[in-house]
């Protein structure tokens, strides 16, 4: 049996042929091995220095750039919600805290691996606060149901 | 051979050349400008903002280091906007990071009169690394400057195994995924030491004789001598304690025209091999 | 009286939005037509004399950047539709898109043809993944019809590139911006040179705020005078605001240049026993009623000494503590600091920190004067706009607290 390290380098370069293995590539690149293992994995960024020649300490700096990027696996769905100016009027900090009380501490994946929440900056939703991100596509106003259903999926 | 031209500095004419930074020519009209992350080698990085300067026609102040002099240019560097916002500067790093080993950032901030205490608050606390037998990394001491970046990647060395990770506050100099040195690209040339200004970045000889109270500028001398691991002929300055007769650091003059004081891991450390009772890799590769 | 919500940009949207043939229908692309008959130089100076500015936040003029570009020595050249829409309280380019994507992606394909550009980007901020799909699938239907052909340089066929940003809002900066589309962590790095000299892989490039296109095509159709029919001398046209907050009616509303303040809020269900309201996003300024008859214009707002920004408008009742407010925008700008220089990486940390004290009600009494001076180091030394103004509505609610205007 292979090494898990060497199948994700191997997934990973699957992934490069995709987009193509030039530099302005590496952030689509990454967000493809994001949706796939839920986070970077060191080996992903050795593939990438591999195909791509981007050095792994450079493919670090970006993952701890970018707000949709985690060094850290998160669940394989993610729970977003705003915490600025117009969401917090709207009562975000109650949601943020629901979501503490029924998914678990923020950032981290579920027993099952299945969800994860965190919060985030403006979601550009704020005609619909407080707003939310449900599998990248907008759940907003977001309700204490919404967080209670999520929940219950991933007991 | 481009024609000089003249800017103005604090309403005094001063001439420039082209390519020339303003910077270039505050300091050779002797002007007197702080730095931090500006380094004669590398690439400005113009992140301090300690260098700002007033530029006419600019509504945010410039850094001097970066900024090339263009014919007609009117700087000031004797404003109070100036003198304010190079003081905020070096108020806001005294209000985070330990300076102990900074003594260069420690007397500009007080020529500026900066107040050590204005600012409180949480203090950068990224920890000490000590996972290598040649250097030592201590980033409560890092002003995040860019240079060790600078001077590994493409400025010097060519090695890329650092990077700044994270964002804001608590972003900082790492070798990425959690990473010890030696499990990086690192090559442990040392010129990211070398080109350290706070002491973040300190050779581990250096560091355990100035825990024991044992590091004493004073007590050394300089001893010239030449690199003899190849052929290309680096200077190498022997600093040694003259008390023991041992040798405490080598380094390489800044101005030396193959090193410009950067050198590799043989040149930098390789005296710690004579001490050394495994074979090369082993020293390198700690206990 | 009170001024009307005048759909203009938003005329299409509704039940149609985002059809291809219900456009074409309805006048779309006949801009487009129009460009390519009367040549590059033609369609720029149409723009330049309509007097559009950017509306990103900058206001710059927008045919002098399309003109250097234009007139570039370079032959490689880079058109950005900027869709990285972050900053706190704005929400008006999405509901352009989501409204009309084809008069944005029009203004897109007419700026790439009036500057001769060899590939243009849509830089999307990751979080907007809908509107991504939506751009994606507008631009096929484009390109299936026909409509790329002959737009690029020496009569090839337009690319056009889709990004997804990653999760930033330094990347709306235009060289964060450049730097996130190279591959890289998005740090600003200095002008000059500006990105119409050497942006996008230093190259000349025009990057353009969505809303700043969307106005494109009617120009170029209608002539110059289209835009300057509404609005002002000095702010022809009509803007999007996005109204949020404290008010019934929370939405993106256009409105000409001109309109006063008290109506749009009128408009969105608010005005009455409002407390203030921050205008411009979080680096904006906090706004009290006094001037809420303010006039919604480049120079209206410059009277009152606020901006438009980004067209955000957050309303705030006389519940409201205003200071935790100032705290929630202390921690954005703490939270989105590339880290790169030293008065914003730790300026916004320190900013943050009193105002969160302040908002606790713990401070130790000298954070207002501390404030105010280190809203001075982080505006005049900070390398990109994000430092220069974290602490300008910080500022203004000093200012306003001295004056006695805040309710509690």
């Amino acid at each position: 049996m292979p090494e898990p390290g060497r199948e994700i380098m191997d997934r990973v370069g699957a992934l490069i042929d995709e987009t193509g293995c030039e530099r302005t590539q590496l952030l689509e690149v990454l967000h493809r091995v994001q949706a796939e293992f839920q986070h970077i994995p060191r080996a992903a960024a050795e593939a990438i220095e591999q195909r791509m020649n981007v050095p792994v300490a450079d493919t670090y700096g970006l993952v701890t750039f970018y707000d949709l990027l985690t060094e850290h696996p998160v669940g394989r769905s993610v729970l977003r919600i705003c915490e600025d100016v117009p969401c917090c009027l709207h009562g975000s900090d109650q949601m943020a805290e629901e979501a503490a009380k029924r998914l678990g501490p923020e950032g981290e994946p579920s027993a099952d691996g299945g969800v994860s929440w965190t919060r985030c900056a403006c979601l550009g939703l704020c005609d619909k606060a407080p707003a939310a991100l449900w599998r990248e596509q907008p759940l907003a106003p977001l309700k204490v149901h919404d967080i209670e259903g999520i929940g219950d999926s991933h007991a | 051979m481009a024609e000089g031209f003249t800017i103005l500095i604090d309403g005094k004419r001063a001439e420039a050349r082209p390519g020339e930074t303003i910077l270039d020519v505050l300091r050779r009209e002797q002007v007197e400008t702080p730095t931090l992350c500006n380094h004669q080698h590398l690439t400005p990085a113009k992140t301090c903002r300690a260098c700002v300067v007033e530029l006419k026609g600019s509504r945010p102040l410039v850094a001097s280091c970066e900024r090339k002099a263009e014919p007609d240019m009117e700087v000031r560097t004797d404003s109070e906007r100036v003198q304010n916002a190079r003081r905020g500067v070096f108020e806001l790093l005294l209000s985070q990071n330990d300076v102990s080993t900074a003594p260069g950032l420690v007397s500009q901030a007080e020529q500026l009169g900066a107040v050590p205490d204005r600012y409180r608050g949480q203090k950068y606390e990224r920890g000490f690394f000590d996972d290598n037998k040649l250097y030592v990394r201590d980033f409560d001491k890092c002003i995040l400057c860019y240079r060790c970046v600078e001077a590994c990647g493409p400025d010097v060395q060519n090695t890329f195994a650092l990077t700044v990770a994270g964002r804001g506050f608590t972003a900082g100099i790492s070798a990425g995924f959690d990473e010890t040195l030696v499990d990086s690209a690192c090559v442990f040339c040392g010129n990211c030491v070398e080109v350290c200004p706070t002491g973040a970045l300190m050779d581990r000889r250096e560091h355990t004789l100035r825990a024991q109270g044992r590091y004493d500028e004073s007590q050394q001398d300089v001893v010239q001598t030449t690199c003899s691991y190849c052929g290309v002929g680096c200077q190498l300055d022997l600093h040694v304690d003259r008390r023991r007769n041992e040798i405490v650091k080598v380094t390489s003059p800044d101005q030396h025209p193959i090193t410009l004081g950067f050198l590799c891991v043989k040149g930098r450390y390789g005296y710690s091999f004579l001490e050394a009772e495994d074979k090369p890799e082993e020293a390198v590769k700690g206990a | 009286m009170t001024a009307m919500h005048e759909a203009v940009l938003l005329r299409r949207r509704g039940a149609k939005a985002g059809d291809l043939k219900s456009y074409i229908g309805s006048g779309g692309l006949a801009a487009l037509k129009k460009a390519r008959a009367i040549g590059p130089e033609e369609t720029v100076r149409i723009l330049t004399d309509s007097g559009l500015v950017g509306r990103g936040g900058a206001a710059f003029p927008a045919g002098r950047k399309w003109e250097s570009v234009r007139t570039a020595k370079d032959p490689i050249r880079y058109v950005v539709l900027n869709t990285d829409e972050s900053e706190p309280g704005t929400f008006k380019d999405r509901v352009m898109i989501e409204s009309d994507p084809f008069m944005v992606l029009e203004g897109l394909l007419i700026a790439c043809y009036a500057v001769s550009a060899t590939r243009a980007y849509i830089y999307v901020r990751g979080e907007y993944r809908h509107v991504a799909e939506l751009l994606a699938k507008s631009l096929r239907e484009l390109q299936q019809a026909g409509h790329l052909e002959a737009v690029g340089p020496n009569g090839a066929a337009l690319e056009v590139e889709i990004r997804r940003g990653g999760g930033a809002y330094i990347c709306g900066e235009e060289t964060a911006l450049f730097r996130s589309i190279e591959g890289y962590r998005g740090e600003p790095m200095a002008k000059p040179p500006f990105p119409t000299v050497a942006g996008l892989f230093r190259k000349p490039t025009v990057v353009n705020n969505v809303e700043t296109l969307a106005n494109v095509p009617d120009i170029i159709a209608f002539g110059a005078k289209a835009l300057r029919s509404r609005g002002t001398e000095r702010s022809p046209g009509t803007k999007l605001f996005s109204v949020s907050g404290s008010v019934d009616r929370p939405d993106t509303y256009e409105v000409p240049f001109g309109t006063r303040l008290s109506d749009l809020l009128e408009l969105a269900g608010g005005g009455k026993d409002l407390q203030a309201v921050l205008m411009g996003g979080a680096a904006g300024t906090f706004v009290f009623p006094k001037d809420f008859d303010l006039s919604l214009s480049y120079e209206g707002v410059a009277e009152r000494h606020t901006t438009l920004g980004s067209g955000a408008v957050i309303a705030f009742d006389r519940e409201t503590n205003l200071w935790q407010v100032a705290e929630r925008l202390g921690r954005f700008f703490a939270h989105e600091s590339c880290g790169q220089c030293v008065p914003c990486r730790v300026g916004t940390r320190r900013q943050h920190e009193m105002l969160q004290a302040l908002a606790e009600g713990h401070g130790r009494g000298d954070e207002r004067g501390l404030l105010t001076r280190l809203s001075q180091v982080m505006t005049d030394a900070s390398i990109c706009g994000l430092g220069q103004t974290a602490a300008t509505a910080v500022r203004s609610l000093l200012e306003a607290e001295s004056a006695g205007l805040l309710a509690n």
